[in-house]
Formats: structure tokens, sequence, C-alpha cells
């Protein structure tokens, strides 16, 4: 009776350590662990993935019904994370949410807030974010919440409007948490020097808050230039860069209103950003050779105007979407390579060698990533109705979602 | 000396208006060759109304939209934006939509941005046809001319409002490309631009079938399915309507003799007969229609329908000289006739220790006559008796 006893017990921590090591990993090259990929660039390191697609599109894995909700899709191993909304206890309410990644079978659900209600599209914005054991998420009405990427508990959690003061910008709170070491960055969007803030990702408390403005609805990115650790993001009129600490690095002004698409860091010392209003984008140049660091306008274009979704560089080219125009920009010049009509607002991704680009109307299209011309290379319509969320590729998949259904392809080789 | 000075001064006067004349010549020959590309003066001259059906796109959302326009560039549009209907309509002389982002009925458009805009929209065929008889300006663009990397001619059309507006050509077919022009969102300038595709042949006439615009975070696509000229159309389509669930008392509007039959007490066994005049008149866009009339006792009186279209009923106010309260009735139609009441209103009151209700059915309406019943409640609403019978007959002339 001993021995059988303790065979079970070992049985069973074995199975326990077998669900949750996954769980518990840190995120490898061929994951997607936050909003637009390991390095927030929107591009996927993975290659061999298929070389031709079938006409009637890659293989699917599986498709399955989802609630409403832009959120995109993150991945660490086999566990899947978005958010959507949807009833609880007869309540309208927005859910985190893990699934297999393998078999999009729901595996927990957290209520995180109460659903945003609009007249163009309900339910939550950001994307989660995992960092080891913990996932981060935000619901619209600015609850933040650190879960448990094991079950969904809730670790902590903080109303950014409470706790800066700030007040739902009318689509919502929208930004995808950044880890940063022991930190996460957050766009608190409160007034009187409580726009960003960092908090510490174990307990939530808040470490450093910075600089003035309304809540906006594009994320920050994190980047090294010249071994110093930088974010960038634009709040309050400006694109803004702070350093590890909160402070102000540099302020370039932003007349663009409301900006929704992230900027982009085009290494080693260039960053992109654009806005839907008619200046259309700009390419910064950062000098942080001495201790005033300075940032200088390489250009400015009318003709690359990001709405909702945010460009991807791949060798020296800007791709991205002039509000419901596909473009290629060169990132020496901002001139315009070619241009594709067709694809509506759509957002993208790069994987190799190509543009994943799935339309506002859910059409999901491979495209050549060139500049020389614009080469489509497969399409299958993936999603019905409209399709406002990045793809997200990890492990050989290549995850979809609408309002209504997420779907998963196969395009390992 | 004198005479080569004025050479050069007769040169200097002549030349530049030689070269003007040269400009003129060569964006004239592009237009006309556009109008020619087009199918021709004569073709578009023959179009004297079309209907186009096929799929709107707004706000990544498809459904379909019915267009009718007519010479003159009168103009109405019935599509869906975000699953609310918007319709536009341009009766050749003003502006109207019905609008449901304003949730509210027919109005006027009186917005100089969204006129200016829908100006542009409005248009049968592109503004160079006819460019010199508006009193617009035209010139080609100098240098080579793009738009989204793909070459064109490029015409740059100052109107009589000053605005400018680039349309640019296929330099190979001389078809419109695009239209950059101001733009409106949600009457704020905004630049915009129209994309022309898909061109088929009408009859004669080259029209576009995928009319594309992008201004600010805006996308929009008209996707022409099908597509016929010169049908029948109610000439009263391009008109603004009346207000929401008004339309059926247009009827009763004018001068009428009435009929009056009524009953002091339920338990009288005949009606008491008399007559009276009465005027119906309508106001706020035929929102508010009312009656105005003095019985036969000298009391005046007030009667008023009208349509809330927030709880989708219909309401009845009247009052009189004698009571000088305001009853208000509410209710729906069933079948043909309109029967309200204040059983639901809240303005009933107590005779004689009883809650006095009534109800008020509209029967029979038609452009000759139409009548009113009266009805009272003591029990709530169970049971009604009729305490007046109103017989509607248009004044004529000759009983004047």
């Amino acid at each position: 009776m001993f021995q059988g006893k303790s065979l079970f017990v070992h049985f069973v921590a074995v199975a326990v350590l077998l669900a949750v090591a996954p769980l518990a990993a840190e995120p490898g090259p061929a994951d997607w662990p936050q909003f637009r990929g390991s390095a927030r660039d929107g591009i996927s390191t993975e290659t061999g993935l298929l070389a031709t697609w079938p006409e009637e599109g890659p293989p699917e894995a599986w498709r399955v019904e989802i609630g409403e909700g832009y959120s995109a899709i993150s991945i660490v191993g086999d566990r899947l994370y978005t958010m959507f909304a949807g009833e609880h206890e007869d309540d309208p309410v927005e859910f985190a949410a893990a699934f297999e990644a393998s078999t999009g079978k729901e595996v927990w659900r957290t209520v995180v807030g109460e659903k945003l209600d609009t007249e163009f599209g309900n339910g939550p914005r950001a994307t989660p974010t995992i960092d080891g054991d913990s996932l981060y998420v935000l619901g619209s009405h600015g609850d933040l919440a650190a879960l448990a990427t094991a079950d969904g508990a809730e670790i902590w959690t903080l109303s950014l409007t409470e706790a800066f003061g700030s007040q739902r910008p009318y689509w919502g709170f929208s930004t995808s948490a950044l880890v940063d070491g022991d930190k996460l960055v957050i766009e608190g969007g409160g007034g009187e020097g409580k726009s960003y803030a960092a908090l510490n990702k174990k307990t939530g408390e808040v470490l450093w808050t910075t600089g003035d403005g309304r809540p906006g609805h594009n994320s920050p990115i994190a980047l090294d230039v010249m071994g110093k650790r930088r974010f960038v993001y634009v709040a309050g009129g400006k694109l803004r860069c702070i350093d590890a600490d909160g402070g102000e690095v540099w302020a370039h002004e932003w007349p663009r209103g409301e900006t929704h698409a992230s900027p982009v860091f085009i290494a080693p010392n260039m960053i992109y950003a654009s806005g839907a209003e008619g200046i259309g984008a700009t390419l910064l140049r950062v000098d942080e050779s001495s201790e005033d660091s300075k940032v200088e306008e390489l250009w400015q274009i009318p003709h690359l105007r990001n709405h909702f979704s945010t460009s991807v560089v791949h060798e020296g080219h800007i791709y991205g979407f002039d509000n419901a125009t596909f473009k290629s920009v060169s990132v020496e010049t901002g001139e315009l390579a070619w241009a594709k009509r067709g694809l509506g607002k759509g957002s993208l991704i790069y994987a190799d060698g190509h543009l994943l680009v799935l339309s506002d109307r859910g059409k999901l299209v491979r495209a050549k990533a060139s500049p020389d011309g614009y080469v489509e290379s497969g399409n299958i319509e993936a999603l019905s109705g409209k399709t406002w969320t990045a793809p997200t590729l990890a492990n050989g998949h290549l995850y979809l979602r609408s309002h209504t259904e997420m779907v998963s392809y196969r395009l390992g080789g | 000396m004198r005479p080569p000075t004025l050479l050069i001064l007769a040169a200097l006067a002549v030349v530049p208006a030689g070269l003007a004349g040269a400009v003129n010549a060569e964006v004239d020959d592009v237009i006309g060759k556009h109008i020619e590309a087009k199918g021709g003066r004569a073709n578009w001259d023959k179009i004297e109304s079309l209907r186009a059906t096929g799929d709107f796109t707004a706000f990544s959302k498809v459904a379909p939209f019915t267009l009718h326009r007519a010479r003159g560039n009168k103009y109405h549009l019935d599509h869906t934006m975000n699953g609310g209907r918007l319709v536009i309509g341009y009766d050749g002389d003003s502006f109207w939509w019905d609008n449901f982002f304003f949730q509210a009925g027919p109005q006027p458009i009186t917005d100089a941005v969204n006129l200016a805009a829908l100006e542009r929209e409005i248009e049968l065929r592109t503004p160079l046809f006819d460019y010199k008889e508006r009193g617009f300006e035209a010139e080609l663009v100098e240098g080579e001319t793009n738009f989204e990397g793909i070459l064109t001619v490029a015409i740059q059309l100052k109107r009589t409002d000053d605005s400018v507006e680039t349309w640019h050509l296929d330099p190979d077919t001389f078809l419109e490309v695009a239209r950059e022009s101001p733009g409106s969102d949600f009457g704020r300038p905004m630049p915009s631009r129209t994309i022309f595709d898909e061109f088929r042949e009408v009859q004669g006439a080259m029209i576009p079938h995928w009319i594309e615009s992008q201004w600010y975070t805006r996308h929009r696509i008209m996707d022409i399915q099908e597509l016929e000229v010169n049908v029948d159309l109610d000439s009263g389509l391009f008109s603004m309507p009346l207000a929401t669930g008004m339309a059926l008392f247009q009827k009763v509007l004018g001068e009428w003799d009435v009929k009056v039959e009524s009953k002091q007490d339920p338990r009288q066994p005949e009606f008491d007969e008399s007559s009276r005049a009465s005027l119906i008149t309508a106001s706020l866009n035929g929102g508010l229609v009312e009656e105005r009339y003095t019985d036969k006792d000298g009391v005046e009186a007030t009667r008023a329908f009208s349509y809330d279209r927030y709880r989708d009923h219909y309401v009845l106010t009247q009052m009189n000289s004698a009571q000088t309260y305001m009853d208000m009735q509410t209710g729906q139609f069933d079948g043909d006739s309109l029967i309200v009441s204040n059983v639901e209103s809240g303005t009933s009151f107590d005779v004689f220790g009883a809650t006095l209700h009534e109800r008020c059915t509209l029967s029979n309406v038609s452009e000759d006559g139409f009548s009113l019943q009266v009805e009272n409640s003591t029990d709530g609403g169970e049971n009604w008796a009729i305490s007046q019978k109103l017989t509607y007959a248009r004044k004529s002339p000759e009983s004047d």
C-alpha cells in the first residue's frame, strides 16, 4: 500500500510538472510572447516555413469561436493567450484566457474588468504580455492585472484610473504592457507626471511615473542605443523617449492627433513612427554619443499614414498601411517603392522573406518582402467580418483572430 | 529707340498670352481626350438617370447600397455604415441626410465643409467635362506626376470657391485614376483621395464601378455590381423626406368640414349632431401636425400628432380653452388605424370618483376625408364607450 501510494504521488507530481513546465519556460526564438513578437517589431525569426502555399491556402490546424475584442495573440510553448469580451454571471465582462496553442482548446479564463461597448467594436484592445509564470493583461477600462499563466489566478491588480487619475480614452485603454527586467512599463494616462509608469512586475507597486498627457492607443517599445536602455512611445502630443528610470531623454513634436501605431526601432539608431493625420510618418535618428542626447528628423512623409496597424521594417524598407493602401517605403529616402490597394486597412507581420498580411475583412495574404514590387504568393479567406488584429506566428503556426473566431494555420515546412 | 522698345514691350505683352494659350490648349487637349475616353459628351448627355446597386464598405464592414442619380446632379444614396442606415440626398437645390449618427430624422445639410465635400460626390461625370461653363480653372501639373507610384497626367482644377483639387488621369487611356481634393470628416476639413477603377461601358459612357475614398482613418468603397441608366424614378425620391413616421399625416392637412356626433353621457341613447370647421397644418418638416378648431360652444382647442422615434410610438397632445391642461396620448397603428390613449401616459384625471381615460382612433384616412373617434373608459381601459365621432370632409372651395 505504502509503495503504491508513493508511486501515485510521484506520478501526480510528474504530471503536474509536465503540465507546468512549459508554462514557466522562457520564451524561445519561435515564441511570440507579447504584442508584435519578442522584439515588438512584428518580425518572426522563424525560417523554413512553407515554401509555397497550396491553392486552398495553408492547412488549417483548428478554428474556435471567440468573443469580441482586438487583443492580439501571445504564445509561449503550447500556451496561447488573448483577451475577449463575454458574459460572466450575466454581466458583460472582458476576459483574459489561455488556450492550447496546438488544439485551440480553452484552458482557463479570468475576468479582467467590465466590457467596453462602443458602436465601432467592443471588447479589449491590449495584448497579453507573457513573462515567465506571469501574464500581464489590461482591460479596456484600465484594469491592469498580473495573472498566473498556469491557471489565470490573480497575482495583483491595479486600476489605472484610480492609480494615475486617468480617464478611459474613448476607444478604451489599449496599451500592451512592456516587461523590462523587473519592471512593467505601462501608459498610466494621467496628468501631472503620470502619463507613463513603471511598476514592480511582481507586486504591482508603482516605481516611477513620468510625463503628462491623456491616454492614447499605442504601445511603447524598448530599445538600446549605444548601450543605453530607452523606452519610446507617443503620448501628450509628442513622440517621447525616456530612460530606464522614467527621465525624459527627448521629446519630438507629434501633431498627428491620436496615434494608434507603435513606434518602430530601426537599429542601430533610428526610430520610425506614423500617425493617421496628414503629416504621416517620420524617421528620426538618435545620437546618444554625448551626455545630451540628440534627435534629428531625417524625413517626414505624407504617404504612409498608419492607422491602427504598425508597420514592419525589413532590409531597408518599411512595409505598412497608408490608411487603406499597403505600401513599401524606403528607409533611406522615404520614397514610395510600391503601393497596393485591395487589402483594406490591414495589418501585417514579417516571416521568412514574406509579409503575412491580414486584410480588415479577414483575407490572409502572403506577399514577398521586397521593394521591387508587390508580389503575392498565396492567399486565403481566413476570417469573416471586421478583422483588425495583427497575425501571430509561433512555432510554425500562424494564429489569427476576429471578433468572432480564432484560427490557426500550419506554416511549418 | 522707340520702335525697338515698343516691340519689346509688345513682345512681353504677347508672349505670356501666347504661352498661356499654349498651356490652355494643352490642358484642353488632355481634357478633350478624357471626355472622348469617357464615351464622349453625346453619350453622357443621353443619361437622364441611373440606378446603381452593389456593396458599400465602411468601417471595415460591407453592406448593400442603392444609388439613384438624375440629371442636374440629383442624388440619392441609401447605404449602411457600421450597421446604421445613412441616406444622403440632393434634389438639385439642397442637400439633406437621414443620418443614424445623429439619432434623428431627415434634416438639411448646412455645414459648409460637408457641403463642399458632397458637391464633389454628387457630380455624375467629372467636372472636367464642363469646367469652363462652371467658371472653374484648369491647368496641367508640370513635371512627372503620379498617384501612389502610378504615373499619371495630373490636372489641377480650381473651383469658384477657390478650392483646388487634382485629377489624375491615366496617361494611356485618359480615364480618371484618382482625385485628391478637400474633404470632410464629420464636418472637419480633411484632405481626401478618391480612386476610380473598373470602368465599364454603359450605353456608350465609361462609368467607374469601383469608387474608393480614403481620408484620415476612413475608408469607403462603393463596389457597383449592377448599373442601369435611364430608369424611371419617382420625382420625389431626391427631396428630403418628411419627418420619420409622419408620411400618412400629409393627407390630413388642409381645411375640413367636420361632422360632430357626441354624447355628453354614455347612457344617452343617441348622439347629438353638430358641425364645425377645422384647419390642420404641419410644421417642423411634417414632424408636428396640428389641428385647430372652435367647437359649437365656443371652446377653442388644439390637437397635435407627432411620432416619438426614440420610443417608437405616436403621440397625440391636445388642449382646450376650457380645461387648459395638456392631455397626452400614446399608441401605435393597428392596420390603417392609429389608436392612442392616455392609459399609459399618466394624463388621465378623476371625475366624480372615477379615473377617466380617453382613447382616440384615427382611421379611414384618404385625400378627401378621415374619421376620428373619441372614447372614454372609467375602468382603466378595460371597456370603452364612444363619446365623439368626428367625420372630416375636405372643404371644397364652394363650401366657403
